[in-house]
């Protein structure tokens, strides 16, 4: 696992401690975590065995990394919340909210982190932003200051809590991320830290060969 | 973490396949921009790389090293920063320094500050700590810093003798400093840091098999020795004292042969804590016996002759003075 953060903007007020694991960097090439694209499920074709090899996956890097969060804040009660979807809730199959659902399993049987995955619910279609180019971005706005609690149902029970945000994947620049921050210490979180499974690599396709630094213990000295 | 763009270049250069400390001492001083670094790399590495690429692992690494060390290290230093310790004596390319972490005050081992290794054999018996206590105390009370391994016995004394002195000391470690080896000790080594001393490694990774262990230990060895003034041996067996003694089943060598060996190899001046009358029937000073035997003219140190012989040793001009030049200033 990795740390980064994120930087205050026109959507965020404050720096955010953040973490991912992998990063993403062209779909279908080696190293790529592909399996988060295919969870996604975007037109809900994808075949169950890719979908579960896709959730066996995700449980792995959550069991790995949501304890080692857990540890670093030792003294604090996370609540673990799922950046919503583009679209209103209602429009998606249980097999398109699979990394939602993932999650809340997972975070259930980790002692110490509360299960919050159904506190940010959206209710008003929004554009899916790396499809847009592409053409099936759908209905909806692209993203505005706001949009979280312009398209979205919070729930109260945020207040008060330190929120571990989780999202699929971060990219720097499209804010979706950053507005639902906002939101959630506008609506009175106590502190929020985030985590994704992939971090969009912004020098395109990464090589994966050298040098190797993926083992912790792998300095150069 | 204290640490110059030119040492995190350094590390990131170290993660190419094939690039060791030798090319990096051949091939940079230290300072060079991320660019020339790059090129250089290109010549001897076979799968080429790019500034990005290079870019893209610096700054892994540093997050990595934020991460692993951010307690237990106040920084890194690298060939080419200003107080990146010179070595002393006369060192092959192969065995020189490029990169140190550290914790505590890095200056202790600069070239203007003297510094006397005192070290020997793990398990000193009978009047051996008391006898280097003395000397450590004198060394101390004439200005030099005491430089040791922090493993048991003779270099613990000399570390604390050195702080009982309200002296400073300097630990060269065999392991990173978030896994201080011996566990034992430390509590020492928090000491040694809390009163003005330095704790220094070339390690930021745990030994991963008992080969490594060892070469790690003697790598160690050579720092003792060559970044020191002085190298003084309290007590140790040599290599054979088992036989000698027909005293089987026990390991009796000790690193302190290793590093006395080096200092002779760069020509750091030695000195040995002997008294005949009371020594030459232990097997505890059979190195000692050995060096003198070895070396006519080395430096020893009776009960008797403690203060005159430890003055000496620190008004001795160094034979040979490193000539690497360092920038310290911009403006130099």
């Amino acid at each position: 696992m990795n740390n980064f953060t994120i930087t205050p903007n026109d959507y965020l007020n404050k720096h955010i401690q953040a973490y991912y694991h992998h990063d993403y960097t062209t779909f279908g090439t080696e190293g790529n975590p592909d399996f988060i694209n295919h969870l996604k499920n975007s037109f809900d074709s994808t075949s169950v065995s890719v979908l579960q090899a896709g959730v066996n996956e995700l449980i792995k890097f959550l069991n790995e990394d949501l304890p080692i969060i857990k540890n670093l804040l030792s003294n604090t009660n996370l609540t673990v919340c799922v950046i919503p979807r583009a679209k209103a809730e209602g429009s998606y199959s249980d097999n398109q909210k699979l990394f939602k659902r993932v999650i809340s399993s997972v975070v259930d049987k980790i002692s110490g982190l509360a299960n919050g995955t159904h506190y940010i619910i959206r209710q008003t279609n929004t554009r899916t932003t790396h499809m847009n180019r592409s053409g099936y971005g759908g209905d909806g706005d692209m993203p505005y200051v706001g949009i979280t609690k312009a398209t979205c149902n919070i729930s109260n029970e945020v207040r008060g809590k330190d929120i571990l945000l989780i999202d699929d994947i971060y990219t720097k620049g499209v804010n979706i991320d950053e507005d639902a921050i906002q939101a959630l210490l506008d609506n009175g979180a106590k502190s929020v830290i985030f985590y994704c499974v992939a971090k969009t690599y912004k020098g395109g396709i990464k090589p994966v060969t050298r040098p190797q630094i993926n083992d912790d213990d792998d300095l150069p000295f | 973490m204290k640490y110059t763009d030119n040492s995190l270049n350094i590390l990131t250069a170290k993660s190419y396949k094939g690039i060791g400390n030798a090319w990096i001492v051949k091939n940079l001083k230290g300072n060079e921009s991320v660019d020339t670094i790059v090129s250089l790399l290109n010549n001897k590495i076979i799968d080429k790389t790019t500034e990005a690429e290079f870019e893209h692992s610096k700054n892994e690494f540093e997050t990595k090293l934020s991460q692993k060390f951010e307690e237990c290290c106040d920084g890194f230093v690298a060939l080419g920063d200003h107080n990146f310790p010179q070595y002393r004596g006369i060192v092959k390319e192969i065995e020189q320094p490029v990169f140190l972490y550290y914790k505590g005050n890095i200056d202790l081992l600069s070239i203007e500050n003297k510094n006397i290794s005192v070290i020997g054999l793990l398990g000193p018996e009978g009047d051996i700590e008391e006898r280097e206590r003395k000397i450590v105390a004198d060394f101390v009370k004439n200005g030099a810093t005491i430089v040791s391994g922090l493993a048991f016995g003779c270099d613990s004394i000399s570390h604390q003798q050195a702080l009982d002195s309200n002296g400073k000391t300097v630990a060269i470690l065999p392991s990173p400093l978030n896994n201080i080896l011996p566990a034992r000790n430390k509590g020492l080594a928090f000491q040694i840091v809390e009163e003005g001393g330095l704790l220094v490694t070339e390690y930021g990774n745990d030994f991963k098999s008992q080969m490594e262990l060892s070469s790690r230990y003697k790598e160690r060895d050579r720092l003792q020795a060559l970044f020191c003034d002085t190298i003084v041996l309290a007590a140790s067996y040599a290599q054979n004292s088992a036989e000698r003694w027909k005293m089987f089943g026990q390991k009796l060598d000790s690193g302190a042969r290793l590093a006395m060996g080096f200092a002779k190899e760069y020509n750091i001046p030695r000195a040995v804590m002997y008294d005949q009358h009371l020594d030459e029937n232990n097997p505890m000073f059979d190195l000692n016996r050995d060096l003198i035997k070895e070396q006519r003219d080395i430096t020893i140190i009776t009960q008797d002759n403690i203060s005159e012989t430890v003055e000496k040793l620190l008004h001795k001009k160094q034979t040979i003075k490193n000539t690497t030049t360092v920038q310290k200033n911009l403006f130099d």
